[in-house]
């Protein structure tokens, strides 16, 4: 019984986060400055998510293997344009280097 | 309506990153979730009842512990608070939505949020319409990585060392765009400034979330201050 509570607890906190904002602003229309300013939020987010998925303490070869697939999937995407060609690309190579580094 | 193939499609194809990235977390979230005692049809359970990645994971040691339900709640609440961040640049976006709306709301996670805020519907899609079936996709990855990883994950392996870097990837190239789109290096270049100070001053907690809070208020304090 407790597991079904404890459940039920997780999903409501996880969906109030996401739901806090348009709680929020549900009756009243949001000041333009926070749309505008909102605007540069997805960017800085974007790239947190990139570096906090990095190795960061680098101490072992297979720590840079991430950092040279991340210019890795940069180059294939200035060159290519195309989101789909980069991020394969990218992966592809990181597990060949994990292969040929793992041994 | 529901099933217009245009943007089914395009959903389908925008979607296939995160197919990669979801496959192959979901399968260890699930396999640990029964390696932890808990039986397998828990997996798609939380995947429809939580659905948060980091989250799920972090639930599987409280489901464990000796923990209150307040405390259990409190601790997934500090780990998704980013999320409270997401919705405001997607107020806009979603204004005009309408049946769709909630579910889209519910199934905001870091990915869906990524490339909803990024990508445009093609001509000839409905907005609301694209988005629901990405993140419909996303969260059928979820679910079917997940159940798999709790079923086989005993049986079999679903070792592709490294296939999860298409997450990383897709956050590299959305990344790209979003700096192709605002023109601005300094959004991009506090959130690198606040992770480094984290790194550099040691501070405990949390990086994500902290670098997530103090660079969307500087977002917002920057962007909001435009005339």
């Amino acid at each position: 019984m407790k597991i079904v509570l404890a459940i039920v607890a997780m999903s409501v906190a996880t969906l109030f986060t996401r739901a806090f904002p348009f709680i929020l602003f549900s009756r009243r229309e949001p000041p333009k400055w926070l749309i505008k300013g909102a605007k540069l939020i997805p960017g800085a987010v974007m790239i947190t998510l990139v570096i906090t998925s990095l190795p960061i303490n680098i101490t072992t070869t297979q720590d840079f293997l991430p950092w040279i697939a991340a210019l890795f999937v940069i180059f294939l995407h200035l060159l290519f344009k195309h989101p789909l060609v980069s991020i394969f690309g990218g992966t592809a190579i990181y597990m060949v280097m994990l292969q040929l580094f793992t041994a | 309506m529901i099933f217009h193939r245009k943007t089914v499609l395009a959903s389908l194809k925008a979607s296939t990153p995160v197919f990669f990235g979801y496959m192959a977390i979901g399968f260890a979230f699930g396999f640990l979730l029964v390696k932890a005692g808990f039986p397998w049809y828990l997996a798609p359970i939380m995947c429809i009842t939580i659905f948060a990645g980091a989250a799920q994971f972090v639930a599987i040691g409280l489901l464990n512990s000796d923990k209150s339900i307040f405390e259990m709640g409190l601790a997934i609440l500090l780990i998704n608070a980013r999320h409270m961040v997401y919705g405001i640049s997607l107020l806009d976006r979603f204004k005009s939505f309408k049946k769709l709306k909630k579910y889209l709301i519910y199934g905001l996670t870091d990915e869906t949020y990524a490339l909803l805020t990024t990508l445009e519907a093609p001509i000839g899609c409905k907005t609301e319409l694209f988005d629901f079936w990405i993140t419909a996709f996303n969260q059928s990855y979820w679910i079917i990585g997940s159940t798999l990883g709790a079923i086989l994950g005993s049986v079999i392996s679903f070792d592709f060392p490294g296939i999860d870097f298409a997450l990383t990837a897709l956050f590299i190239v959305l990344t790209i765009e979003q700096i192709k789109a605002i023109k601005k290096v300094l959004p991009f270049l506090i959130p690198i400034i606040i992770v480094a100070l984290i790194y550099i001053l040691k501070i405990d907690g949390d990086v994500l979330i902290i670098t997530i809070v103090l660079s969307s208020v500087a977002s917002l304090i920057i962007g909001g201050r435009e005339k």
